[in-house]
């Protein structure tokens, strides 16, 4: 709640690597975690939050800040999203999910896994399993088996040739 | 890591894929085998058939094709996980006997469906266009608790003025409903429903439509109404947050044409009208 002067309350979160950031309430409640422990009355010092690295967090409120200034428009903040994902690596958007899922911001959680699924789409199975460092436990058996099974989806997906 | 992730996140990616890319993930690891089965979506590929084809393909997309389709969805179903919630639901396919379409609906309710379309295309030969009357589902008290759905397309479904009554009264979070190419509608009328949350509502290409009459649907914001019969009567009355109104016709719709249907009880609120005619009638 912004104070009468005009003056924006702040807060500070803390990362699990003890970085400390200054965020804008009006911004951060946009995390229904951060906004439940304001309305505890939890906030009063510094916020800390044990499942987001500096890294993360420092990207997380500038994804904050930057969707909190669009005014009411869906489509306005759906281009900043798009735009705030765009140049994101594999690695980052993963820690991200993790992030925005830990929060609980379903906006950036939506977002997130969209733009994941739009990697993974059309891509090979080996492809797939190297970018998200999956181990093929399945035996040669049980991996036919379940390809026959599925038969119908693999219509239109690249062949796996460098696998 | 991706792989790191656990199965709730693992699931929201999914959901975000196509059905058939949702389910071929399932080849990555026996982690991923029964993943799929939690996605949120379940927007089935529309049945695709070519354009004036031979007798020999009708006859392939009737007795071969047609099923296979219908069986491909049960078993989609049987597979999907006991304990999830749905968003999304559609099929899109043409109107051919052998699908218990009253069964997928009660699937989706049951799973607090948000979003449902059911369309029925036209199949390529014209002489054999059938139609589904509304699948209700067989237990009708079960609906009286359906909150969850938002959004209703109907496409071709042969619903009647009563179905559209009991759609009202029983969806009663209801959005956004889409009425599109039913036969059966002759006098729609949403009258009396205090507290209706309906904030879109589409009934297009029904032919045999004589008026449509709503009253008291104070959440209302837009109508569209697409190719109905030129001697349409639309009544609006008691709509406050009334302020859209779209309306296409290929034949004739000129201002002059549009402009006395449009009930002189929301001329004060209405704020964007949009008016789609063929271009030999605009003048």
């Amino acid at each position: 709640m912004a104070a009468e002067t005009g003056t924006p309350t702040t807060l500070t979160l803390k990362s699990n690597d003890d970085e400390l950031f200054s965020v804008a309430e009006s911004a951060a409640i946009l995390s229904v975690t951060i906004r439940n422990m304001v309305e505890d009355g939890c906030a009063g010092g510094v916020i800390p939050l044990d499942n987001v690295d500096g890294k993360t967090l420092a990207s997380v409120i500038t994804y904050m800040n930057g969707i909190s200034a669009i005014p009411a428009d869906e489509e306005k903040k759906k281009s900043y999203r798009d735009k705030f994902l765009s140049d994101k690596d594999f690695e980052t958007l993963a820690d991200m999910v993790l992030a925005a899922n830990y929060l609980n911001m379903s906006c950036l959680m939506d977002a997130v896994s969209a733009k994941i699924a739009q990697v993974m789409e059309k891509k090979s199975v080996g492809w797939v399993r190297r970018k998200f460092g999956i181990e093929n436990d399945y035996t040669p058996e049980e991996e036919a088996a379940v390809k026959e099974e599925h038969k119908w989806t693999f219509e239109g997906v690249e062949t796996d040739d460098d696998n | 890591m991706i792989s790191q992730l656990p199965d709730d996140i693992l699931t929201s990616i999914i959901s975000r894929l196509s059905l058939t890319e949702a389910a071929a993930t399932s080849i990555l690891s026996t982690r991923w085998r029964r993943l799929w089965t939690h996605t949120t979506r379940l927007n089935f590929p529309h049945f695709e058939q070519q354009r004036g084809s031979s007798e020999k393909y009708m006859k392939y997309l009737q007795e071969i094709k047609f099923p296979n389709y219908v069986k491909f969805i049960d078993r989609v179903l049987d597979s999907y996980n006991n304990d999830g919630i749905l968003t999304e639901f559609s099929i899109h396919m043409p109107c051919l006997e052998g699908a218990n379409i009253e069964k997928w609906i009660e699937f989706a309710l049951s799973r607090k469906v948000e979003i449902i379309d059911i369309s029925m295309v036209y199949f390529i030969n014209a002489t054999k266009i059938g139609s589904y009357s509304f699948p209700w589902p067989s237990n009708t008290s079960s609906l009286q608790c359906v909150k969850s759905l938002k959004e209703l397309t109907l496409g071709a479904v042969d619903l009647d003025d009563r179905d559209i009554e009991l759609l009202i009264s029983n969806f009663i979070f209801l959005e956004r409903l889409s009425i599109l190419r039913s036969r059966k509608l002759r006098n729609v009328a949403i009258v009396g429903h205090l507290g209706l949350k309906l904030k879109h509502l589409e009934i297009s290409h029904a032919r045999n439509v004589e008026s449509i009459e709503i009253c008291d649907a104070t959440s209302l914001v837009s109508l569209r109404c697409y190719r109905l019969p030129f001697t349409y009567i639309l009544r609006l009355d008691n709509v406050p947050r009334f302020t859209e109104f779209d309306t296409s016709d290929q034949y004739r719709n000129t201002l002059a044409d549009v402009l006395p249907r449009i009930p002189s009880s929301i001329h004060d609120q209405l704020l964007q009208l949009k008016l789609t005619t063929a271009p030999e009638f605009i003048r």
